[in-house]
């Protein structure tokens, strides 16, 4: 009974002595920020460390399986049926995807419920076995899918000995989530756990609902078809980007010192996006085989997006406005804003896509393989560099050892994943009013997106570059390389910063 | 509404012809599936008349603290530090 | 918005509403469609073979779907019918036997719903797995060579043994020997030669 009082009345676990007081002065409040960071340090560093691997095998996979379109026979690799380009491909998107980006996102999910419940980390345990298991999923799956297990449905290939430990992970870390709200100081839900508790509520209940009635006991026909596109557009929508803003919503207010604009706004832009997103999978069968009136449902939802767009765009905007010079001193707060710049990009091209008329020219070409990039790179990836270049420094107690090096990372990321974007995106027009043509023959489809193709590696081993050096300063950080740099995120600093 | 009005009007159109003799589970469900819409817009309404989206503004400063107060800026490029 | 039960509730219908909406209403909808009976009595689609099937697997893993579609889109929402893709757009029904769908999303390589009844040769088919530049001049498609063996001819060539003519330079196989598909290089041909997804009508999609 108490745990369902403290639930209902936050306020009455302070009187009950369960919740930490809250400190008077500002030096007591900051230690037990410090102390509140630190309790995080194991269980973020693990979900980071594995991040920053899968990355960069990602990333890898990924440039091969770039040159791979445009040199399909030439190299040693071409007769290896492990890097052959159909287990390529999934292994690129699973590394990057669930290895990488998902990791990367729960890390900083776990660090933002800690600060924001401004509790202590419960059962660290209980993240960090998730880790374990996260991470166990992750490489039995991509060596099923490259030792020929794939199961060949988009964004759930991994074979059935690897997805269980997939969902086992994230149902340790939804029980370890309710364990941190309940023991949450008193005081107001700030938005951005809202995005985080309903990312780890809908996630689990999306990938059983997919695994089961694709996989484990698979339905007929094209329904499978339906529940893969409702799942792959839903953990773009309502697992990615909740945890993406909810990373905007806590470091671009945070980091410029200035409450978001307009809160009102942030409450109607996250219960406008459950509502919609949730409708909008079946426009990726536009066309195709299934009844009618989903996709029209899906169609319906998916303009409706401009709604939860629109108001985050604008809060965001307007909490910017005036501080748009701090994008020059702030490493942290260029990469989020950047992403947050591309949220809004991809998601009205995303509308875009889905109107029939538009749908209809670019459905299976290069455009929507730019469009998935524009959403995970340039608005989540970049979201979570943003994130770990803030936090990391409050873990390890140190500070990043090299400004150049930061800004290296950015400027080869940002405007390599824009060229990646850019070149899928007229390559992929072209490529799709040709198409459409019926008197172009395939052959000279083939031929005439060749260029952008090989365009698109050179984007990419922009991008892989940048990596190699985020990897590198990762590594730095954890061995304390170097010599002491100032910043004002370390605490020893603070005293003596005239911050 | 509207995904719910596209349904009504494609059921018509899209319906497999085995589909002739009505299914009771398709009654269930579709019912939940208008309770369950009916309910989340009516939870809205409820929860805007029931003051839940005022004094949105004291949520907002959740995040700042006397530490960290509003004006502060928390993130910078790392320097070499200075003797 | 400040009490938990209110949020998660809140999650919880959007969520159900829309899982409802786009997974459990379609299941009801398509889970019982069966094959339908022509006028001649033919049960259609026709149900898959055994090595077909078999085939099916092994499309899927090597990633095939990721070049290849296999939906015929209708008339007026794309040119897959007049490009030769299939005579008429397919439909759910066409699908009630696949253990698992490959719509597909891409398209670097043509449409293959209907690939069996565009091209029935199997010689031809374990060509272009080989091969795919010999068979189709300008394909990026990946050769499939690890599908295939490459032995020493015995006493008498192998009855299965693909034969590229002299001319095709892609192709260099050493003297007395030949290449030879392995079981899944039949399977996967197998499949492909199945795929006839629009080329018989059915009521709810006439051939065009």
């Amino acid at each position: 009974m108490n745990f369902l009082r403290n639930m209902l009345h936050p306020a009455s676990a302070e009187s009950a002595g369960t919740a930490v007081s809250m400190p008077e002065s500002a030096a007591a409040q900051r230690r037990e920020r410090a102390a509140i960071d630190a309790s995080t340090r194991i269980p973020v560093l693990v979900f980071y460390a594995s991040a920053v691997f899968w990355l960069l095998f990602g990333s890898l996979m990924g440039l091969l399986s770039s040159l791979k379109m445009h040199h399909p026979t030439t190299g040693l690799l071409a007769d290896f049926a492990m890097l052959t380009f159909g287990r390529v491909r999934p292994a690129h998107l699973n590394a990057v995807a669930y290895g990488w980006a998902a990791t990367a996102g729960l890390g900083t999910a776990i660090w933002l419920m800690a600060r924001l419940c401004g509790t202590r980390l419960v059962n660290p345990i209980l993240p960090l076995i998730a880790g374990v298991f996260w991470n166990a999923g992750v490489a039995l799956g991509i060596y099923g899918v490259l030792a020929g297990d794939s199961r060949s449905v988009e964004w759930l290939e991994f074979p059935n000995y690897a997805s269980p430990c997939l969902f086992i992970s994230y149902a340790l870390l939804g029980i370890w989530g309710v364990m941190m709200i309940l023991q949450r100081k008193p005081g107001h839900i700030y938005v951005s756990q809202w995005y985080i508790f309903a990312a780890l509520f809908w996630f689990p209940w999306l990938y059983g609902t997919a695994q089961i009635m694709i996989n484990f006991v698979p339905a007929q026909g094209t329904i499978q078809a339906a529940v893969n596109w409702w799942y792959g557009h839903n953990a773009l929508g309502l697992f990615f980007t909740p945890i993406g803003l909810a990373t905007a919503y806590y470091f671009i207010p945070k980091i410029i010192g200035r409450p978001v604009h307009s809160y009102y706004l942030s409450v109607i832009g996250f219960w406008s996006l459950a509502f919609f997103y949730s409708w909008n999978g079946m426009h990726h069968l536009i066309g195709g085989p299934v009844p009618l009136w989903m996709q029209t449902a899906s169609v319906v939802a998916s303009c409706m997006m401009l709604i939860p767009v629109g108001v985050t765009a604008i809060n965001h905007h307007t909490t910017m406005r005036g501080h748009f010079h701090l994008l020059k001193s702030s490493p942290s707060l260029r990469f989020v804003v950047f992403g947050a710049i591309m949220y809004t990009a991809t998601s009205l091209q995303g509308i875009l896509e889905a109107v029939p008329w538009f749908n209809k020219l670019v459905h299976f070409t290069h455009y929507t393989v730019g469009h998935a990039h524009l959403g995970l790179y340039s608005f989540f990836t970049m979201m979570m560099f943003g994130a770990m270049y803030y936090i990391i420094p409050r873990l390890v107690e140190w500070e990043w050892p090299s400004a150049r090096m930061i800004s290296a990372h950015f400027w080869l990321t940002a405007v390599g994943s824009l060229l990646m974007f850019l070149t899928l995106t007229v390559g992929g027009f072209l490529q799709a009013l040709a198409l459409n043509d019926d008197k172009v023959t395939f052959m000279a489809i083939v031929d005439m997106v060749n260029p952008f193709l090989q365009f698109r590696s050179l984007a990419g081993l922009m991008m892989f570059a940048g990596h190699i050096i985020f990897g590198t300063l990762f590594v730095m950080m954890l061995l304390k390389f170097g010599e002491k740099q100032s910043g004002p995120t370390t605490l020893g600093n603070h005293e003596d910063s005239s911050l | 509404m509207m995904p719910l009005l596209a349904i009504a009007r494609e059921i018509e159109v899209a319906w497999p012809t085995q589909w002739d003799q009505a299914n009771p589970f398709f009654w269930v469900a579709a019912g939940s599936l208008v309770f369950l819409g009916v309910t989340a817009m009516l939870g809205f309404y409820w929860a805007a008349q029931n003051g839940q989206f005022e004094k949105l503004d004291e949520a907002s400063r959740e995040i700042f603290g006397a530490d960290e107060p509003i004006g502060m800026v928390t993130d910078r490029f790392p320097e070499k530090k200075r003797k | 918005m400040n009490r938990l039960p209110t949020l998660f509730a809140g999650f919880f219908l959007t969520f159900a509403f829309a899982w409802l909406g786009l997974v459990i209403i379609p299941y009801i909808q398509l889970e019982k469609l069966g094959p339908h009976e022509s006028d001649d009595g033919t049960m259609l689609p026709l149900p898959p073979s055994g090595i077909a099937q078999q085939g099916a697997a092994i499309y899927g893993r090597e990633g095939c779907i990721y070049c290849h579609s296999q939906q015929v889109r209708p008339a007026n929402r794309g040119s897959d019918i007049a490009r030769g893709w299939g005579t008429r757009a397919t439909v759910a029904r066409d699908y009630i036997y696949d253990r698992t769908v490959y719509l597909g999303t891409m398209r670097t390589g043509p449409d293959l719903a209907n690939i069996g009844a565009r091209q029935d040769s199997p010689e031809w088919h374990h060509k272009h797995l080989y091969s795919p530049e010999t068979m189709s001049p300008g394909s990026i498609m990946p050769a499939y060579t690890y599908l295939y063996r490459v032995q020493k001819i015995g006493r008498f060539p192998s009855p299965d043994a693909i034969e590229f003519y002299k001319t095709d330079t892609k192709v260099a196989i050493p003297e007395g020997y030949e290449i030879v598909p392995t079981e899944e290089a039949k399977q996967l041909v197998a499949y492909l030669i199945s795929l006839k997804k629009a080329s018989y009508p059915l009521p709810e999609a006439p051939s065009e």
